[in-house]
């Protein structure tokens, strides 16, 4: 399949991800490279699999919900890491702007 | 000038503290010393326990009064920098958590916690545990001991190294492709990674969720046997750990091995193998028929696919789980006007270039109109590995296989080219998309002084069977 040097802006935009041009240029051969790699699992032919398998035995380990007393000091602790903080909130930028 | 406490391993430092013959407080400090002194040189630490001494003391208060050593009490650890640690900085090797300090220990380090393990600081790794040498760290490369101008491989490169350079007893590492193994392989010491679930990840800052297991380094087998009986369990933060009972590995490690089977895969016989690599193959391989095992070849030809199953599976979930990281609840922002410049600015500015390629490569497996041909598939073949696998559990006790495709290689050789930097995983991927347990342990060196390792897999939750081979190969007597 073809990945085209064009993508790498638009995968960028989803993943939320600035790229400068000159990353593209480096990184265009050698995100090609390992597709192309990981590509030659369409020469395998697929038997008897279970589309939506899960490859991981895991079976649903379930627990009550319940309120567990904060860890110490653990309320500071989050709000302390937060590049910004207001009145015991983390402060983030607003997603809406109302016109004027 | 020689120190009693020079080069030891658990099961000694455990001897010398139940005798009396060292304080938790004389082995924290000569470890700590040790660190000082060889840290600048090999960088295997990013940030130092200032609180360890204090942790010492505690311990030797604690053992005076009771008179009691419990089995890890007092003994110095180093922890991986992608396992949290309450009020200790955690990098995760990323510029994006430079300042992180989390409000919660990993479940693994309240256990050893609870064992009053003494915890020297955090090693450290590539950027979010994503690569094969420790050159992808935003705190610059560790240094292999054996040789400073080789790679001691990654991610787990600073744990790996410590242990190898002697700046604690044991470390935690973190595996999702093979980041304890591979490191221990080249640093010449001990990596288990254990059974998908058979250790919590609570703590564990994901890379790829369905792939990562915490697991022990050590300086032998019987260590490694030690600790997996320490932080193995069923944890209530963490929904994929298993239930099923943590057996006595350090005794079951010395039971007999004759009679036990194990499969090389001709796939593993690759002519590109480095002679000297499947020499020592070839020695443990007499070694363990000389002590009763039966080894056959067998062909299981998805082997060759693993590689390509994995680097497919695990950027997807890494474009998942690296989604977190937006500069708004914790880590290093970069500040803009808008909250969509805010994202991809932090984001941009403070991820390396691996953890980039990961996340772009990820973004666009799992994209509309290429996810059945890249993520869909990779999760089929995935399946048909892992079936292939159980027909050979049916008949075999392990898998033996060398651990890497070639000794500790320059630093910088790979950095330019990434996919020539992930086919030294190509051995131990296996073990992690299938879930099974595996271990390597070293196994001689090669011309040029390297350490070369040998790896024996396990169908899920079989570690007793892998150390058990694995520990009469390390005290093999002619």
């Amino acid at each position: 399949m073809d990945f085209k040097k064009e993508q790498i802006q638009y995968l960028a935009e989803l993943a939320k991800l600035e790229v400068s041009q000159p990353e593209i240029e480096v990184m265009y051969g050698q995100l090609s490279n390992i597709l192309n790699y990981v590509g030659q699992l369409n020469e395998v032919t697929i038997s008897e699999v279970d589309k939506f398998s899960d490859p991981v035995k895991n079976i649903n380990v379930w627990r009550d919900d319940m309120v567990a007393p904060p860890v110490d000091n653990a309320r500071q602790c989050i709000l302390d890491n937060a590049p910004q903080q207001e009145d015991g909130l983390i402060k983030a930028k607003p997603v809406f702007h109302y016109d004027k | 000038m020689t120190n009693k406490l020079d080069n030891l391993n658990l099961v000694q430092v455990r001897e010398l503290l139940a005798n009396g013959q060292a304080t938790a407080v004389e082995l924290t400090q000569h470890y700590l010393n040790r660190i000082a002194e060889a840290n600048l040189e090999l960088n295997a630490f990013i940030t130092i326990n200032d609180q360890a001494l204090e942790q010492a003391r505690g311990v030797d208060q604690k053992i005076a009064e009771t008179g009691q050593v419990d089995f890890l009490e007092g003994v110095p650890v180093a922890i991986k920098d992608t396992i949290v640690t309450k009020d200790l900085r955690t990098t995760a090797g990323s510029q994006i958590l430079d300042n992180y300090l989390p409000p919660y220990s990993a479940t693994v380090i309240n256990k050893l916690e609870n064992h009053n393990a003494v915890i020297l600081g955090k090693t450290n790794c590539d950027e979010f545990a994503m690569g094969s040498s420790n050159e992808n760290s935003s705190y610059g490369a560790v240094k292999n001991p054996h040789d400073i101008s080789k790679v001691p491989g990654g991610s787990s490169g600073g744990s790996a190294a410590a242990v190898a350079a002697d700046l604690c007893v044991y470390a935690l590492g973190t595996d999702t492709g093979g980041s304890i193994r591979q490191p221990a392989s080249f640093c010449g010491v001990v990596g288990l990674k254990p059974t998908y679930g058979r250790v919590s990840r609570n703590g564990l800052i994901a890379m790829a969720s369905s792939f990562d297991q915490i697991g022990p380094i050590t300086k032998t087998v019987e260590d490694v046997a030690i600790i997996m009986e320490a932080i193995a369990g069923q944890c209530p933060y963490d929904a994929t750990s298993l239930g099923a009972v943590v057996p006595n590995y350090s005794k079951m490690i010395k039971e007999d091995i004759v009679g036990m089977r194990v499969a090389l895969p001709k796939q593993y016989l690759s002519a590109d193998l480095p002679k000297q690599i499947r020499d020592r193959m070839l020695v443990s391989i007499e070694k363990l028929t000389d002590k009763g095992v039966n080894i056959e070849e067998v062909d299981v030809p998805l082997l060759e696919r693993a590689l390509a199953i994995y680097y497919t599976i695990m950027p997807a979930e890494v474009s998942a789980n690296l989604a977190r990281f937006d500069g708004i609840r914790y880590g290093n922002v970069v500040e803009a006007e808008e909250l969509w410049q805010v994202y991809k600015q932090t984001r941009g500015q403070r991820f390396g270039a691996e953890v980039k390629r990961r996340i772009l490569i990820g973004t666009y497996v799992l994209s509309a109109g290429y996810y059945d041909a890249y993520y869909k598939k990779a999760l089929q073949v995935q399946k048909m590995l892992k079936a292939e696998l159980n027909d050979i559990w049916q008949e075999y006790d392990a898998i033996i296989s060398p651990t890497t495709p070639t000794t500790a290689f320059e630093l910088g050789d790979k950095t330019s080219d990434p996919l020539t930097m992930y086919l030294s995983d190509i051995y131990t991927v296996v073990a992690n998309i299938v879930g099974s347990p595996a271990i390597s342990i070293p196994v001689g060196k090669d011309q040029d002084s390297l350490p070369i390792g040998l790896q024996l897999m396990g169908e899920p939750l079989a570690e007793g069977k892998i150390m058990k081979l694995a520990w009469h190969l390390e005290n093999y007597r002619g």
